[in-house]
């Protein structure tokens, strides 16, 4: 599966973190990718940051999200 | 009860699905809160009053009596109005998300579109990190550069710091005055820089961007917008409040000894000879030091009272405090890799003009 994290520079590092951790818990595996550059970042359709896309699909922007949530967007991604 | 236990059987693991229980005891806590808010600030003033004149034995009308009195009252109280309205705007962000401003924008045309970008500005907050993607997002989705302008020029002109102070020291009626004049001037900006053919002014990249408009993201918007429990709501106000806090307290302390300072040791008659009405230049002055300067809104409150209390005018003061809070350099370092020199400088300028504007407004309404 591929995580991309899309960060400006609000939280960009605990987003990171959060995914990192959520990525062991959960026990997938997992590409992680952190996405600065701002064409991409437009492109994606990421109007605010962070933005976290697992397999292409955006499940939340604008807020670092809590562990267990994340654990739980990975492992339904995982399933499905 | 019954409630949370039916949902544990049913046991869908979700993360977005809480049983209704759990939302209790927050949303009590909120309550809670908000109550000794209401205590702690209407109990400011005596207690102020009690510190200064009861415990620590000062007579009234004494000069040092009149700086602690107003350190323990005033500071505290606007911060504490900075504190509540920072956890109502939180909450209030994550039903008007970025996604769903777009959402609301795309489309119009006319001019209330402009309104409608000027009054969204408002709660949203205008930092380097959130403003290029919201810029970038607006203008993917088709939204005119026009509008796009109104919206981000009434993020720092309409300061809800400035809200606070106006509403605490003025009434409502003042405030309400402010955050009117500040969106007005936001619709009229962006329906000049509209005219200016503004999109040349783009990045390449992003002008192309702009002119392939439409290219659906838009199924995303709904997953974001109801994925939030109330519970979560509240917790991003409390986060907001956190991070206004934490983040940055040195800025505080430092405000609050600057303030302390200038109410201690500069005279009265150099403030007002400087800052007060009768000097006309000062509000443009005092914009043009603001805008390269930044600090933190809690950082520059103590200040802003302490040299009002001193007989500046308020208007050039509120000139002063809303570039200084507005505007920053890294800020416009993030816009230029978006949007080319001339725009930066259409957009600073309107800005500026705008506060200058504000500012004459404010001394000539309050004595």
């Amino acid at each position: 599966m591929i995580i991309k994290v899309f960060v400006t520079c609000c939280g960009g590092d605990k987003a990171v973190a959060v995914v990192d951790e959520a990525v062991k818990q959960a026990g997938v595996d997992a590409q992680v990718e952190v996405v600065k550059d701002l064409a991409e970042l437009a492109k994606a359709g990421v109007m605010s940051t962070p933005a976290i896309k697992v397999n292409d699909r955006l499940v939340v922007a604008g807020r670092v999200p809590k562990l267990q949530d994340m654990v739980g967007w990975l492992t339904t991604a995982a399933a499905g | 009860m019954d409630n949370a236990k039916s949902d544990n059987e049913n046991a869908i693991p979700s993360a977005e699905q809480r049983p209704r229980i759990r939302c209790c005891p927050l949303f009590v806590q909120t309550l809670l809160g908000l109550a000794l808010w209401a205590l702690v600030y209407v109990q400011l003033d005596p207690f102020a009053r009690w510190f200064t004149y009861s415990l620590l034995g000062l007579t009234e009308g004494a000069h040092l009596s009149g700086a602690i009195e107003f350190f323990v009252a005033d500071a505290p109280k606007v911060l504490m109005l900075l504190v509540l309205i920072t956890f109502i705007v939180g909450v209030l962000r994550t039903f008007i998300t970025p996604e769903r401003i777009r959402t609301m924008l795309a489309g119009r045309k006319g001019t209330y579109g402009y309104v409608l970008a000027a009054i969204l500005g408002v709660p949203t907050p205008f930092c380097s990190c959130s403003a290029i993607p919201l810029f970038l997002g607006f203008l993917q989705s088709g939204i005119p550069l026009g509008i796009t302008m109104s919206f981000l020029i009434s993020c720092p002109v309409v300061n809800e710091v400035a809200l606070a102070m106006l509403y605490d020291m003025y009434g409502w009626k003042i405030a309400g005055l402010y955050a009117g004049f500040g969106m007005a001037k936001a619709v009229v900006s962006g329906m000049i820089i509209a005219r200016l053919r503004p999109e040349r002014f783009l990045e390449p990249w992003v002008a192309e961007l702009h002119s392939s408009a439409g290219q659906g993201t838009g199924s995303q918007d709904l997953l974001i917008s109801t994925a939030m429990a109330w519970n979560d709501r509240i917790a991003s106000g409390s986060i907001a409040v956190k991070e206004i806090l934490a983040g940055t307290w040195h800025y505080l302390v430092g405000g609050i000894a600057l303030g302390a300072a200038i109410y201690g040791y500069i005279p009265v008659h150099f403030v007002s000879q400087y800052m007060g009405k009768e000097a006309w230049w000062n509000v443009p002055v005092a914009v043009i030091l603001g805008l390269p300067l930044y600090a933190s809104a809690v950082g520059v409150i103590p200040i802003v009272q302490a040299v009002l209390a001193k007989g500046a005018a308020l208007g050039t003061t509120l000139a002063f405090m809303m570039s200084v809070i507005g505007i920053s350099i890294p800020e416009l370092v993030m816009l230029r890799k978006v949007i080319k020199p001339q725009l930066i400088a259409i957009f600073v300028g309107f800005v500026a003009l705008g506060i200058v504007i504000v500012g004459y407004i404010f001394n000539a309404l309050i004595r």
